[in-house]
């Protein structure tokens, strides 16, 4: 029983004016998802075509939307724990579809979905050999020396891993939303950051192995899971107060029912590079000390010689802007420009506000690096 | 096993066999007796008159036994009861280890666990009982995860319990923001117990507690392999075992393939010269 200085204050009419517009709503939504088809929730439609195909993973060369503004081609690289889809949610939401508008060349390499026989792929496999052979083939392509390349998230890691090891291959780099020091969550001492970082710290390396060993692969529920208690409540409620706010609203709707669709597509991490990503790099932070190595070879971020564009959600709970804003002080060049960014992990992609802001930061950066 | 205390069900085991014990003298000194029931006849091992008169020996020793033992167990329960509810009477502490479901979690799995260890742990002769074996540490297995998941599920309890205790307060916060409406009190919810979860996510124990129920759920799903295994082999079909070694054998041919397709290709183009090149890290420049 609460006691009378409690801080509800409800008028039983109103009560009653909000429960006749939550029927009203209900009403509306119960129609419009029954109308709603999986045909109507399509995501990354962007037309493009497939140009090379390395096992499972694929090239896809979008079609052009506007005149050529940058010459030297941009290859968009996805990491392993989502899909590159991401990138090209919907058409008024598409960072894809934003660069081509501006004249960007545009390539993106899917990775496709591992399976349990993919499990002995290490990070060398997709750094050293499917990505070099799709920018080996974009430059064949188009008789170029090297090439523009984007990454995002942990395709962010492979694109700095190719670059310091072929950085004569790399025109520009930009990365997004990518982690260096896995470590530097601490620094930040907030409880609604970081979470990844300290769930993999928690683990001793035995623990990752026998994970590994007993799935095949690090499994795309189990990230699921992971990132879901970093957003508890949002998580729990999604399906009843998040759907509630959208249901009666066919745009929005359809906005809400692309990323779940989006989310639902989590592919599992190959075992050995699952062993890497999570052992190396978030457990023993290698990448930052020059120490992670591919194929025998030390990964040396000073070798990144090339112009750098740093992208960051400035309210990134995945990766902490301090984990990426730590590039800074490890790469080789001088031409090293941050772009810091409204907006959480995935939101700098696919909220309304950031559409026009990432892909023109981008294309203008490019444009002066011709 | 030898130096850990005696647990109840190696005692219940105990006073079964006494027991058991007892009702063999006892039939074995009726069947020997001619007049009784009219069964048995004349033994030369057992001459009817002197085996009325060891019989009542063999019987009164299992029950002497089982009496001692008996008291022992009952031991035991006073010991418990002391503990949990000290002289002093039934404290608030002793009342929360009593309610505890961690505490019950434990004490439900431990003598479970230690038979068990017992028979998995014990020693192996070749190929003998290898399948029962796998199939015991398999229960083991399975018993430690649901123990891990209880402790998990007890850390999550009351952080669901912490939040709704922070949130009456909240509530009852008369300087607080009026709540007029069903959605802004869901709303205020929503924010007391994402907060309360994402404190509780980050604490040692929670962390922890993850951690090991991932660990036992691996051990579990490997050790169910295994007997999945040992099934597959008598039925002459391949293992997940022998499959990952296929896999791994056609990855190793597929990288050397590229390895080779790589070398005997020449590159896309010569490097060309790169600008800015400082080639020592920024932060040492600075």
């Amino acid at each position: 029983m609460l006691p009378m200085n409690s801080r509800m204050q409800f008028d039983p009419l109103q009560i009653a004016k909000q429960l006749a517009d939550f029927n009203q709503r209900l009403q509306r939504g119960s129609e419009l998802l029954r109308s709603v088809k999986d045909r109507d929730v399509q995501i990354a439609t962007t037309p493009k075509t497939e140009v090379l195909r390395q096992d499972k993973t694929t090239l896809y060369h979008y079609e052009p939307m506007a005149e050529r503004t940058v010459a030297v081609p941009v290859l968009v690289v996805y990491g392993l724990v989502g899909r590159y889809t991401m990138a090209d949610l919907q058409e008024d939401r598409s960072l894809i579809r934003n660069l081509l508008l501006q004249g960007v060349d545009l390539y993106a390499v899917d990775w496709g979905n591992p399976a349990r026989g993919d499990r002995w792929l290490t990070i060398d496999d997709y750094v050293d050999g499917y990505l070099n052979e799709c920018i080996e083939f974009i430059c064949r392509s188009h008789g170029l020396d090297s090439v523009n390349v984007l990454g995002i998230c942990e395709g962010g890691v492979f694109t700095l891993c190719h670059a310091a090891l072929y950085p004569e291959r790399v025109k520009n780099l930009i990365v997004t939303i990518t982690p260096v020091d896995f470590h530097a969550d601490q620094a930040e001492g907030r409880t609604d950051h970081g979470f990844i970082n300290l769930w993999t710290r928690s683990l001793s390396p035995e623990d990752v192995d026998r994970l590994i060993e007993a799935n095949g692969n690090l499994p795309g529920e189990l990230m699921s899971f992971v990132f879901s208690n970093m957003t508890p409540l949002a998580s729990l409620t999604k399906y009843n107060l998040g759907l509630l706010d959208v249901v009666d609203d066919e745009k929005k709707l359809l906005n809400f029912l692309r990323m779940e669709k989006w989310l639902a597509d989590r592919p599992h991490h190959p075992g050995e590079a699952a062993k890497q990503w999570l052992k190396d790099l978030y457990q023993q932070n290698k990448l930052v000390k020059n120490q992670f190595e591919l194929g025998g070879r030390k990964v040396e971020l000073v070798n990144i010689t090339m112009p750098v564009l740093n992208i960051y959600a400035k309210e990134d709970h995945i990766i902490p802007p301090q984990c990426s804003r730590a590039l800074s002080d490890c790469v080789g060049t001088d031409d090293y420009s941050e772009i810091g960014l409204a907006g959480g992990h995935v939101g700098v992609f696919v909220s309304g506000k950031s559409q026009g802001v990432l892909g023109k930061g981008i294309v203008e950066w490019l444009k002066e690096r011709p | 096993m030898a130096d850990k205390p005696a647990n109840w069900m190696d005692q219940a085991g105990e006073l079964y066999k006494q027991w058991a014990d007892q009702q063999q003298s006892l039939f074995r000194s009726m069947a020997g007796n001619a007049g009784l029931f009219g069964i048995g006849g004349v033994n030369a091992e057992h001459p009817p008159v002197n085996a009325a008169v060891e019989a009542t020996a063999d019987a009164t020793e299992p029950l002497r036994k089982a009496q001692a033992l008996w008291q022992s167990s009952m031991q035991q329960w006073v010991d418990l009861a002391q503990k949990a509810m000290p002289q002093a009477g039934l404290t608030g502490e002793s009342l929360k280890a009593l309610l505890d479901p961690r505490q019950w979690a434990q004490a439900g799995l431990g003598p479970l666990d230690a038979a068990i260890e017992h028979l998995v742990e014990g020693p192996s002769y070749a190929t003998l009982w290898t399948l029962d074996r796998k199939l015991m540490k398999a229960q083991k297995l399975r018993a430690e995860w649901s123990r891990d998941l209880a402790a998990f599920q007890v850390l999550m309890h009351g952080a669901w319990n912490e939040a709704v205790q922070r949130f009456m307060r909240e509530l009852n916060d008369a300087q607080g923001t009026p709540i007029t409406s069903w959605r802004e009190l869901t709303d205020a919810w929503v924010k007391v117990a994402n907060e309360t979860l994402l404190a509780t996510h980050r604490t040692p124990e929670f962390l922890e507690a993850q951690r090991r129920l991932t660990r036992s759920g691996a051990e579990c799903r490997l050790q169910e392999r295994e007997i999945a295994e040992a099934f597959c082999e008598m039925q002459q079909m391949p293992t997940r075992t022998e499959m990952d070694e296929v896999q791994r054998e056609v990855y190793e041919l597929r990288r050397r393939l590229r390895a080779l397709e790589k070398s005997g290709r020449a590159p896309a183009a010569p490097a060309a010269a790169l600008p800015n090149a400082t080639k020592k890290p920024r932060r040492a420049a600075k």
